[in-house]
């Protein structure tokens, strides 16, 4: 396990001596964690040297996260050593992780939304019981300064963009003297150039002889900045390798087992009249703020229309005022022509809409309802699913067992409480109760989101199988691959406001990046 | 004769509104840290029956307070168990913490009904200066009180800098809303959680012994008759601020007893019993109507259990 | 060696009534060191609780009258509980209902049992749910929280019912010539609306027949129907019930309809079946003890059944102990939180699973 020894020291120079004369910043040995039904780490060997960027990559539900929240104190392995700079140690919470010096940024940020920067820095870290805050604000602002982590102490963390939330996350971690630093998928949420300047953070921290942790499953970024590679496979390691001596392409067989392809193939359709149109909209968010402002598109039958965008712009609002889950404080949403603006969920979803929502499991199913049950959610009350006030069990449980056949949900039975579900499973469930009635729109936020490799690409498919049956759908993800792959059209969306409108190949990702950003608008006139 | 009645209906409107206000910081606290307890009620009258016991027996009212805030605390404390431990349902532990209570008591104070509280061990009012308390109208209630009234004030402009001024404060207002994120910051969620909901269940407690040993020195069964309740709702309506809690639980003692002052002018005395709950409900809807204009709504970990590495 | 506390999937049927029936044992023992911190010997206190309840034809009877109005309010709130909406006011919806009873049996006194019995139940029924349906507005429509309302709501109506019998329904007593207001009652309500009786005891067959109707139905209505299956969706997932466009504010309205509705029947069947008038002590507190059975029995006529007799053995041995050992009446509150308690605490058991390791 000594690989990487000299890349790390031949990168930072100086930093790097220090791992070379003293012990691994951490070993982690025959880590082995169980959860109900699943062995997500299976002996796990692992391995951080000082002032080097280490990328664990592997699949969603590869077991990377479990080991990281193992190392963080959130989960205890059921077996394995741990050592922290050369000790062995018993991490048994977060508060001792803390103490070792190990600090992480989680995938989902650990905010406080309706407090300050400040005060959620000062949740951890406030020296003085009668005030807080004096100290931190000044130590916010330093490290600012060093590191490049421009964020103002005073904002409540509502009002920030992802980007400065993650900022703060790190500015915690470095606050808690924290020399290995964990961060969770932390890209999924930055424009390209947000996603440049994390790494020259994360390059700064190396240089002074940090440990740095990078899950992912980007394999560019990998070889972007980090300086070894972990793979791990259904909870196993596959192999550690220095970036330097590796490719993307081997990377993506160890992460997968097999050769991958990286582009769905996708058919010709004719494309038919506009199914959706949104004309000027106007959407109020949460905050009682403008979440969507002014937004007009057009989508057509047999058309995938996506929208990019970091996520907080206006995308959730706008997917739910279609949906009619939100009111529309002014212009007009039509479905084939018909005026639907704050129609009700139910009269939308009757009019052919599907919605596959941002949440899967907050908003799209039932957990402790049956797998049939939860396939008739939205038609629970019409033939031939009831009669009248009563329900009509043998006609659920037929579409149950079509549709479980169809869509091939895996599933021990369709009585089996949806909640048993695995993630890919419950996505399946949700895409064959809304695509099996034959939607003319079809709304699909994130609908590829923390699912594994395969079922990932079922979903992809289902959506272009969905847009060959001549469906016009509104796909919403922050994958910008995701997007670009699978849309006829794309609209970046900033600020509430579609600030540029393109055909995938028609815009570098350069100036996509500058769109997400806010800094540029444009692109081609794509309109159909 | 106007003032005379308008002083007195202060005066009472701030003796009844104190435990009311005790009750009220502590379920702030509480809630503050996440836990729903609705067994105010029920840690109220145990706090009432213990203050009465003590004080018949020793006839020192401030150790029978002290017993009290003692008897709410551990009351508290099965709640708390049930809600952090167990993680069980919360509004259901509160209901049957109440049942408990209003049950115990009346057990316990079976042989005691009707019986009043000697006066030494009461807490009788006095004046802070005779000058001020001769103001018109508002002297009597500003300055003729006793001592324990004052120190709930005390308390609850104390917590009130605790909660919103101290590093501790910004603690307890985060395991409230995001207990993860406190968490992963090394602050003990549960440590957090038992210390409020015991705060809670003492403050309870006192309340509780404010109406043996003051507002109604004696023993009945059901003497808090609601006011836990009212306490619940006034939490609310105090957006989850001691401040604002000093502020609604006098308002609510005063109208209270200004419509007492309806009698003589024909209304039914049965009828005026309901005003308080009827007032309960307006607070409510008053509150609920405030917090979906401000959007500020409650604690978003309100009566979510947490488990770590659980959603 | 290590405690270790891990999720559990699935519980069998078996071990969840296992899981109950150790909860309600739990309580149990509990409540006999109380007993014998009491100075009094547990076993005696129980021996003469079951023999007098459960032990004789005349104390079977009597459970049973314990156990109708039970059983009914706890059918409605076993229902409402399912969505997740906590209705505490059972006990004033139980008093609407019995109020609204009594104005139409002395409205109406000439009207023949066949049409005047049926009418009363049906205002009654009315009348519950009418006291309910404000407090479930307000959750919908304002997010106001419903314990604290329906217990208010509660409250308010026995003032008025208090007022009631001060003033317009207190009756006056004739003693010769004179005519006097006498102690704080009502008149008794025509022999045409008292319930017909099971011979030798006080079971009022009418309202237990629509006692076990009810805990049919509320399962049925559960189970079976369109506004069961949307009953559940909001319970177990609210977000996902607005996303597929079931209305909050009608689930929890016609779950209030019908529980309010069933306890304000219980009350009609108090009033008609067994007291004929109001007193100020017309209440006892069924409407509370129902929250219990209902959390007990689950949404299961079975279930219902058994918690509910269970309780209402409870109940007519808990007046046996004020009378044979001089207990205050509280001490059925202190069974009732105990048990609460206990359930609770045992229901950890359902959702994790605890195992030694190393």
């Amino acid at each position: 396990m000594s690989v990487g020894r000299e890349e790390s020291a031949s990168v930072g120079g100086h930093p790097g001596e220090a791992g070379l004369a003293g012990p691994p910043l951490v070993r982690m040995e025959g880590i082995v964690k169980r959860f109900p039904g699943v062995l997500a780490n299976d002996h796990v060997d692992f391995e951080l040297v000082p002032g080097e960027v280490h990328a664990l990559l592997g699949e969603n539900g590869a077991g990377k996260t479990t080991l990281m929240n193992i190392l963080f104190g959130i989960y205890t392995p059921d077996e394995g050593r741990i050592y922290v700079r050369g000790e062995e140690v018993w991490i048994g919470s977060p508060r001792d992780a803390i103490r070792l010096g190990i600090g992480m940024v989680h995938q989902h940020f650990l905010l406080v939304d309706r407090h300050t920067v400040a005060e959620n820095v000062a949740l951890g870290f406030a020296e003085s019981q009668l005030s807080p805050l004096r100290e931190v604000r000044r130590r916010i602002s330093e490290f600012s300064e060093r590191y490049g982590l421009k964020v103002d102490p005073d904002a409540y963390v509502w009002q920030l963009s992802a980007g400065e939330q993650q900022r703060v996350e790190i500015i915690k971690a470095l606050y808690a003297g924290a020399d290995i630093l964990i961060l969770d998928e932390p890209t999924s949420v930055l424009t390209p150039q947000e996603t440049r300047e994390l790494f020259e953070v994360l390059r700064r921290m190396r240089d002074e002889g940090k440990g740095v942790i990078f899950i992912t499953h980007k394999l560019e970024e990998v070889m972007a900045v980090a300086d070894r590679v972990t793979v791990l496979r259904r909870g196993k390691v596959i192999g550690t390798v220095p970036a330097s001596e590796t490719d993307e392409r081997s990377l993506a067989r160890m992460m997968v087992g097999r050769e991958v392809l990286f582009r769905l193939e996708k058919g010709e359709v004719q494309v038919g009249p506009p199914a959706l149109e949104v004309r000027d909209l106007w959407v109020v968010g949460d905050r009682g703020l403008d979440a969507v402002r002014g937004v007009t598109m057009t989508v057509r039958r047999g058309e995938i229309y996506g929208i990019a965008g970091v996520a907080g712009n206006g995308q959730r609002e706008l997917i739910e005022a279609i949906a009619g889950l939100r009111k529309v404080k002014s212009g007009s949403i039509h479905i084939s022509g018909v005026d639907v603006t704050n129609k009700s969920p139910k009269v939308i979803h009757g009019m052919g809409v599907a919605h596959v929502p941002e949440e899967r499991l907050r908003h799209g199913i039932v957990p402790n309802l049956s797998v049939a049950e939860n396939l008739v959610l939205k038609d629970y009350d019409r033939e031939p699913f009831s009669r009248g006030v009563l329900l009509n069990y043998e006609a659920i449980e037929r579409n149950a067992e079509d549709l479980v056949e169809r869509f091939e949900i895996v599933t021990p039975s369709i009585r089996t409480p949806a909640k048993l579900l695995s993630g890919g499973n419950i996505q399946r469930l949700i895409c064959a109760r809304e695509f099996s009635r034959e939607p003319k729109v079809i709304l699909a936020a994130h609908p590829t989101y923390g699912l594994d490799v395969g079922a990932t690409e079922s979903i992809r498919r289902l959506l272009l199988e969905e847009r060959s049956r001549g469906a016009a759908v509104l796909l919403v993800s922050e994958d910008l691959e995701e997007v670009l792959n699978l849309s006829d059209r794309v609209g970046v969306m900033y600020g509430g406001e579609i600030v540029g409108e393109f055909r995938p190949g028609e815009v570098d990702m350069e100036e996509v990046g500058l769109m997400m950003a806010g800094v540029r608008r444009g692109g081609s006139q794509a309109a159909g | 004769m106007q003032a005379e009645l308008i002083s007195s209906v202060l005066w009472i409107g701030l003796r009844s509104g104190t435990p009311l206000l005790l009750a009220t910081v502590g379920e702030i606290y509480a809630e503050r840290s996440g836990i729903l307890n609705l067994g105010i009620e029920g840690m109220m009258i145990i706090g009432a029956f213990t203050a009465f016991a003590v004080g018949q027996a020793t006839s020192s009212p401030w150790l029978a307070m002290a017993a009290a805030a003692a008897a709410g605390l551990a009351a508290s404390l099965i709640h708390a168990f049930i809600s952090i431990h167990l993680r069980g349902n919360q509004v259901v532990s509160g209901l049957a913490l109440t049942m408990f209570g209003l049950g115990l008591t009346s057990v316990a104070g079976g042989t005691f009904v009707g019986a009043a509280l000697p006066r030494e061990a009461r807490i009788i009012p006095s004046p802070l200066s005779e000058e001020l308390a001769a103001i018109p109208v508002i002297g009597k209630a500003l300055f003729d009180q006793d001592p324990f009234l004052y120190l709930s004030i005390l308390i609850s402009v104390l917590l009130w800098f605790v909660l919103y001024k101290t590093k501790l404060g910004i603690v307890i207002r985060s395991v409230g809303e995001n207990p993860a994120a406190a968490d992963a910051l090394g602050v003990n969620v549960y440590a957090v959680r038992y210390a409020c909901t015991a705060l809670g269940g003492a403050l309870a407690g006192m309340a509780g012994s404010y109406i043996t040993l003051s507002l109604r020195p004696g023993w009945v069964e059901n003497i808090t008759a609601g006011r836990g309740w009212i306490a619940v709702a006034l939490t609310i309506f105090a957006l989850w601020d001691p401040l604002k809690a000093i502020a609604g639980s006098y308002l609510f003692g005063i109208v209270e007893a200004g419509t007492y002052n309806l009698q003589p002018l024909g209304f039914s005395q049965w009828l005026l019993n309901a005003i308080p709950y009827v007032l309960t409900v307006v607070i409510l809807v008053a509150g609920a109507t405030e917090t979906m204009r401000k959007k500020m709504g409650a604690p978003a970990a309100l009566g979510v259990p947490y488990v770590r590495g659980e959603k | 060696m290590r405690l270790v506390v891990e999720k559990r999937t699935v519980a069998s049927r078996r071990f969840s009534v296992a899981v109950r029936v150790a909860s309600v044992a739990a309580a149990l023992l509990t409540m006999a060191a109380v007993f014998a911190g009491y100075g009094l010997d547990p076993v005696r206190v129980y021996g003469g609780i079951f023999s007098k309840a459960f032990g004789t034809p005349v104390g079977l009877a009597e459970t049973v009258v314990r156990m109708i109005p039970l059983l009914l309010i706890s059918s409605g709130l076993a229902l409402v509980f399912k969505a997740q909406f906590w209705n505490i006011g059972a006990e004033g919806q139980f008093l609407a209902g019995a109020m609204a009873a009594f104005v139409v049996a002395t409205s109406l006194p000439d009207l023949p049992p066949h049409l005047l019995i049926p009418l009363m139940f049906a205002v009654g029924f009315l009348a519950g749910a009418a006291w309910g349906v404000p407090t479930a507005f307000m959750r919908a429509k304002l997010n106001v929280n419903e314990v604290i309302t329906t217990l208010m709501f509660t409250y308010i109506l026995d003032w008025i019912f208090q007022w009631t019998l001060s003033g317009p329904w207190k009756a006056r007593e004739t003693v010769g010539q004179l005519t006097y207001s006498g102690f704080r009652h009502s008149v008794v309500i025509t022999e045409n609306a008292w319930l017909p009786l099971i011979e030798g005891t006080r079971v009022h067959w009418p309202t237990l027949a629509l006692a076990v109707a009810a805990a049919i139905a509320a399962y049925l209505v559960v189970s079976r129907t369109t506004f069961g299956y949307e009953l559940r969706v909001v319970g177990d997932n609210p977000e996902a019930a607005r996303a597929a466009g079931i209305s909050y504010s009608k689930v929890v309205s016609v779950g209030m309809i019908i529980s309010g509705g069933l306890a304000g029947m219980a009350g009609v069947g108090e009033l008609a079946g067994i007291q004929h008038r109001f007193t100020a002590e017309f209440l006892t507190g069924y409407g509370y003890d129902a929250i219990i059975t209902a959390w007990l029995g689950g949404m299961n006529p079975v279930g219902l059944l058994v918690a509910n007799f269970l309780l209402g053995g409870l109940v007519v041995g808990g007046d046996y102990l004020q009378i044979k050992f001089r207990l205050p009446g509280g001490m059925i509150d202190m069974f009732n939180g105990t048990i609460l308690f206990f359930v609770l605490a045992f229901e950890f058991l359902l959702r994790y699973r605890i195992r030694i390791r190393r």
